[in-house]
Formats: structure tokens, sequence, C-alpha cells
């Protein structure tokens, strides 16, 4: 065993209730640090899914075409007026051609787990004298799940959108007094009409989308909205939702459409987040400061305690940086075993306050929404090891200046 | 050659503390040890003698003059060269023990090896041991230092300043804080060591008995040297 280290533990263990009262500190604060990590990751992650977690996080659609100069009447140079025709806005259908290569292209692509083509355009219910205004979604299903499930959200009937079956939410049907198996005459914006069979009624818990979102299957979209062969959106889930900008920029770069991350039609929302995260670290951060002082003040004591032993090892020959070791060593230990006792407390009180019960609404939950994840051990063991080392340097070096006739004289 | 050189010259060394308020302790000192001498530092009470062995001991540093340590001049070297030369060459046998509390007698003993390269050597430990069964420690090997008594921790302290074969031993009253019967077992052990080692030892002492048992005594009176004579024994 190298020298630095034998003595650094022999002192460590002698230390006795000086040694084990820093561990103590040293461990609270790691402890109340992965606690809090722990707190605010749940309610982070809580309100990702809640807000985010039945969103697409990225969407591409059709550019806007600007509409097209058809020509000039008369040259300019020939007139002081100048007449130009121009083609009139909505004209021209926004529509993604070629769209089953797209979406193959988007399946292969690294970071994106969700790929959903869809097909969504406006449109009326007519039933008996009120007439509704709808959205007409076209989804596949099983691609379209994998952004919004509506299984979870299906209070009757089932999720099926196949052949002229439809899927409405519940203020729709309670708008119209409707039940399932009924069926519903439904107008498109272009004044095609097809009836449909109602198979499911969900509540996603957004009364905009309850109202009016109407789920047909994507075939069937394409005839009522004029686009057949098209489709004039794509909704993406990413594997990391934070990295929604990057993926959108690359796609943007890639495709001639226009992509949309949530991260910037969510802005306030993440700004919450942001603020969150900056919080969380903050208080990670000064509960460091903390631990560090705590380290420092103790080794400090320990160096004047130590003095005349520095001394006699000095007086063999000792190098300056065996000195600084010794001590470097025993801040790096304290931090060491501090974190992972605090780790172990840390995680302990996250289970526990986990157990407590609360009312989430909706569905069963804990009070407190902990989400205890390695690597806030892991950060916490790292840095409070940092932490440590760094809380030692000041007194390592007080200790490697002492001068050895001094305290042999005077020890 | 280095082994052909004197262990110890002082050549114009002076000491003076303090940057204001300045007090010199030692002016122009100058002698030389050879290898294998036992000789004792005397003088009054503040005359000056720990600083001049703190000096020969690369503890401290002369405001002028030469230190010289086995042939290398002590004022070339920085403070790793000092400790280095202090590893090599001497061992410190201090007033009152000072063993490191926190370690066994073996382990005190072994502690020059761990602050010159870490874990010791098979035949380092062997040393080690031989040594504290040379002082009469054998079966303490394992002791705790703070356990010994002071007699005992003294003979540890001897056998750390020899543990690694060192040629000069600096001495600062070992027996001064001892009984008379235990200080002069002290006083033997050491010189047993010099006489069958032909290890070097430099020894201030208050008590004249010691003294005149040396081969020289040095006497320091303020800061001078005041006498420096070879001590004539009966029985050679
Ligand atoms: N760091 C220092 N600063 C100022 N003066 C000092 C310092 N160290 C020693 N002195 C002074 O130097 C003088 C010699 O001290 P030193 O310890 O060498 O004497 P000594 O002969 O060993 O005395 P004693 O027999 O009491 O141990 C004393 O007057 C002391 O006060
Ligand atoms: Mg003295």
């Amino acid at each position: 065993m190298p020298f630095e280290l034998k003595v650094a533990l022999r002192y460590f263990r002698s230390g006795g209730m000086q040694t084990v009262l820093t561990i103590l500190g040293v461990s609270v604060g790691i402890s109340v640090s992965i606690f809090i990590a722990s707190l605010i990751g749940g309610v982070q992650a809580g309100l990702i899914e809640r807000i985010i977690g039945s969103l697409p996080h990225i969407t591409l659609e059709p550019r806007e075409s600007v509409p097209k100069p058809l020509g000039d009447i008369l040259t300019p140079q020939k007139s002081q007026i100048y007449l130009s025709r121009t083609e009139k806005s909505g004209l021209v259908e926004e529509k993604i051609s070629d769209w089953k290569s797209l979406v193959g292209m988007l399946d292969r692509e690294p970071g994106i787990t969700a790929v959903s083509p869809s097909v969504a355009g406006p449109g009326f219910v007519i039933a008996g004298t009120s007439v509704q205004p709808i959205t007409f979604h076209g989804i596949e299903p099983l691609r379209a799940n994998r952004i919004t499930d509506l299984n979870k959200s299906m209070r009757e009937g089932t999720y099926d959108v196949s052949g002229t079956n439809c899927v409405i939410g519940v203020s729709l049907a309670k708008e119209l007094g409707i039940r399932l198996k009924d069926k519903l005459r439904t107008r498109s914006g272009r004044g095609r009409e097809t009836i449909f069979t109602v198979t499911g009624i969900f509540d996603v818990g957004i009364e905009e989308i309850n109202l009016r979102s109407f789920y047909i299957s994507l075939t069937n979209a394409q005839h009522l909205l004029n686009l057949v062969g098209y489709i004039n959106g794509i909704e993406l889930k990413t594997a990391e939702i934070f990295k929604a900008n990057d993926i959108a920029d690359h796609l943007g770069a890639m495709t001639n459409l226009k992509v949309k991350s949530w991260m910037r039609q969510q802005k306030e929302f993440l700004s919450a987040i942001q603020a969150q995260t900056g919080s969380n670290l903050l208080i990670r951060f000064f509960m460091m400061l903390a631990v560090a002082f705590g380290i420092a003040s103790v080794l400090v004591v320990s160096v004047v305690q130590k003095s005349r032993e520095i001394g006699i090892l000095k007086s063999m020959g000792a190098r300056t940086r065996s000195v600084t070791l010794i001590f470097v060593i025993q801040g790096l230990l304290t931090g060491l075993i501090g974190s992972l006792v605090g780790s172990i407390i840390g995680s302990a009180l996250c289970w526990a306050l986990a157990q407590i019960p609360g009312d989430n609404l909706t569905k069963p939950g804990s009070l407190f929404p902990m989400k205890l994840e390695a690597i806030y051990i892991v950060q916490s063991v790292v840095s409070a090891m940092l932490v440590g080392v760094f809380a030692s340097l000041a007194p390592a070096r007080r200790a490697a200046k002492l001068d050895p006739v001094e305290v042999i004289r005077y020890g | 050659m280095a082994d052909a050189s004197p262990m110890v010259i002082m050549e114009g060394v002076g000491k003076v503390y303090g940057n204001k308020i300045q007090t010199r302790v030692l002016w122009d000192i100058n002698f030389r040890v050879e290898r294998g001498e036992f000789a004792a530092i005397v003088g009054p009470s503040g005359s000056g003698k720990s600083t001049l062995l703190n000096l020969i001991g690369a503890l401290d540093k002369p405001s002028e003059g030469e230190v010289r340590i086995s042939g290398e001049s002590l004022g070339t070297l920085d403070d790793e060269g000092l400790a280095r030369l202090r590893r090599q060459y001497i061992g410190f046998i201090f007033q009152f023990h000072y063993l490191l509390p926190d370690f066994t007698a073996l382990e005190n003993v072994l502690m020059p090896f761990y602050v010159a390269h870490s874990a010791p050597t098979k035949r380092e430990v062997e040393e080690a041991k031989e040594l504290m069964e040379r002082v009469g420690l054998k079966d303490r090997i394992n002791n705790r230092a703070t356990d010994l008594s002071g007699g005992q921790q003294q003979r540890v302290a001897i056998a750390r300043a020899l543990a690694g074969r060192k040629p000069l031993i600096l001495a600062d009253e070992p027996t001064g804080n001892l009984d008379t019967q235990t200080g002069s077992e002290i006083f033997r052990t050491m010189r047993d060591f010099n006489e069958q080692d032909g290890t070097t030892f430099l020894l201030v002492t208050h008590d004249p008995r010691f003294a005149e048992q040396t081969d020289r005594v040095i006497s320091v009176v303020d800061g001078r040297i005041a006498e420096d004579r070879a001590v004539l024994h009966p029985s050679q």
C-alpha cells in the first residue's frame, strides 16, 4: 500500500468521532441532494408525461405555398401602370407526395422512435339540424398509437377505425347525443360526404380534442379531403425529448417540409421545465458547497492536530507531495464514504416517501412522485469525491508548508 | 568517493533568526565530524545547540557558511533535495520521543522505508525487527506507540532513526526526559550501535556523565564553539 494512503487511512481511523461526524455531515448533504434531484426529476417526468406524453415531439407539414406570379400583363418599360396576376392562395393543396418512402426513411432515422403519417382536414358532422365543425384525422392506428395512445383514453367501445368506423371524443358525443354503434353523416370541406359508424368514444382530458377530433382511417380521410395518394402531416416521437430541436433542424435540412419541434411550440412549458432543472442544480450546488466547507474545516483542524507528526515525517525526509497527498486522500475518502452512505440514506428516503399514497386524480399514485435514477447517485459520488479533493487542497498545502523545526521545537 | 569524505563539515556557518528584529544565534561555526565518531554537543540553555543540530540535519538553512553532509553541500539543494538527503543519510532522535501515535512500534521503525519508497520490502521488515530486537523490544513490536513507556518509546525512536542503515544519527537531548537509570540504558544502546556498526552519532546533552563517555565534546556558548576536545578513556 502506498505510504500516503497508509498514513491517511490511519489518521482517518484514529480520528474516531471526528471522522464519523464528518462522514455523517457529508452523508446528509448527499442524501438531501439525491432526494431533491429525485423529487424534482419525478415531478418533471410527471409533467412531461402529462403535457408532452400524448403529443408528437416533432411534426412535419407541407410548406405553405406562396402564391406564384402567373405573368405580367404589361411590360413595365412601356407603361407607368404595372399590372400582374398572382395565383389565388388556397388554390394549391398543401400536401406531401411520395410519403411512403419518406416514412420509410424516417423509420430508419436514429433518435426517432415513432413515425405516424396522417391526413387532417376540416369537416362537419351533420346530425338532424345540428352541424358540428370537426377535424378529420386520418391515421394508421398502429403507428398513431405510438404517438398518442388512444387505447388508454377510451371511455366506451374500442379504438377501431377500420372500414367506415370512426372514433370520437366524449364532448362531441354528448353534444350530438350519440352512443356507440350510431351512424354519423359527415361532410368534408371539399364537399364529400361519408357515413361513419361510431366504434369508440375517448376522453383525453383536453376539451378541444374531445370535441373536434374525429379519427378515421387514412384512406377514408384521403378520399374525403381529396388527397388520394397524399398525406399532409407526419408526427414523430424522439427517444430523447430534449433532442427534438436538433432532430427537427436536421430533418428540416433533409426535406423541404416545415418541421416543428415541441420545444419551439411549447416554449412556456419548456422554460418552466428548465427553471426547475436550474433550481435543482442550484440546490445541489449549494449542498456541495456546504459539504466542501465541512470537509475543509475538519481537515484544517486535523492538520493542526497532526502538525507534530507531520514534522516528524518531514524530518524523515517525506516529500512535500506525500504530505499533501495524505490530506488530499483524507478529503477524497471523506467524500467517497460520505457520499456512499448518503446515497443509501437518500435512496431509502426516496423509497419511503414514494410509499405515501396520494390522489393523482385519475390514476392511483404516490404523493411524492419520486424518480430516483442511478445517474444521480453516480453524479453525487463523483462530485462528492471531487469536492473532497478540492476542499482538502488548502489544508493540505498548509500541512505541506509546515516547518518541522517549529513543530519539533515547540511541539 | 562520497564515502571517503567526512560525515559532517561546517564551514563559517552562522544563523540569524527573524527578519525585522534579527537575532543572531550562531557565529562562524567551523568543525568536521568523521565517520564513526560519537560526539557530544554541550552548552547552556539557549546557546544554540538545537539550532546547530537542525542545520546539520538539513531541517534548517544557515544564514551564511556551508554545511556539507557526506560531501554534499546543502546550499546547492532545494527543499526536495534536502528531504532526499535526510532520507539517505540522517536519522533523528528527539527529546520527547516523537513516535507516530497512530502506528505500532514496528510500523514506526518501518516508517523511514515507507517515506522513502512506500511499502517496505521483506528484507527491510527483517531489518526493522532486528533493530527492535537490538533495542530490547522484540516482544513489543505490535504494541501501539502510545502503549509504551517513555524509555521504550525512546528505544523505538533509536531503532527508527537507524532504520535503513543511516550513517548519521542526530539526537537532541534523547535522555533529557528520562530518569537516570533509563537514560543510561538509552545512552548505552546508542553507544553499542556506534561501536558495532560504526554509525556516527551527534548527541546534544546536558548531562556531563554522558558527555564524558563520548569520544569528543563540542561546547557551544553564546552561539560560538567555546571548546572542542577529545575525551580520553582510561581503558584505551
Ligand atoms: N525561530 C526562532 N526565532 C527566533 N529566535 C529563535 C528561533 N529559534 C531559536 N531561537 C533562539 O535561538 C537561541 C538558541 O536556541 P536553541 O534552541 O538552539 O538553544 P539550545 O542550546 O538548544 O537550548 P536548550 O538547551 O534550552 O534546548 C535561543 O535564544 C532561542 O530563543
Ligand atoms: Mg535545544
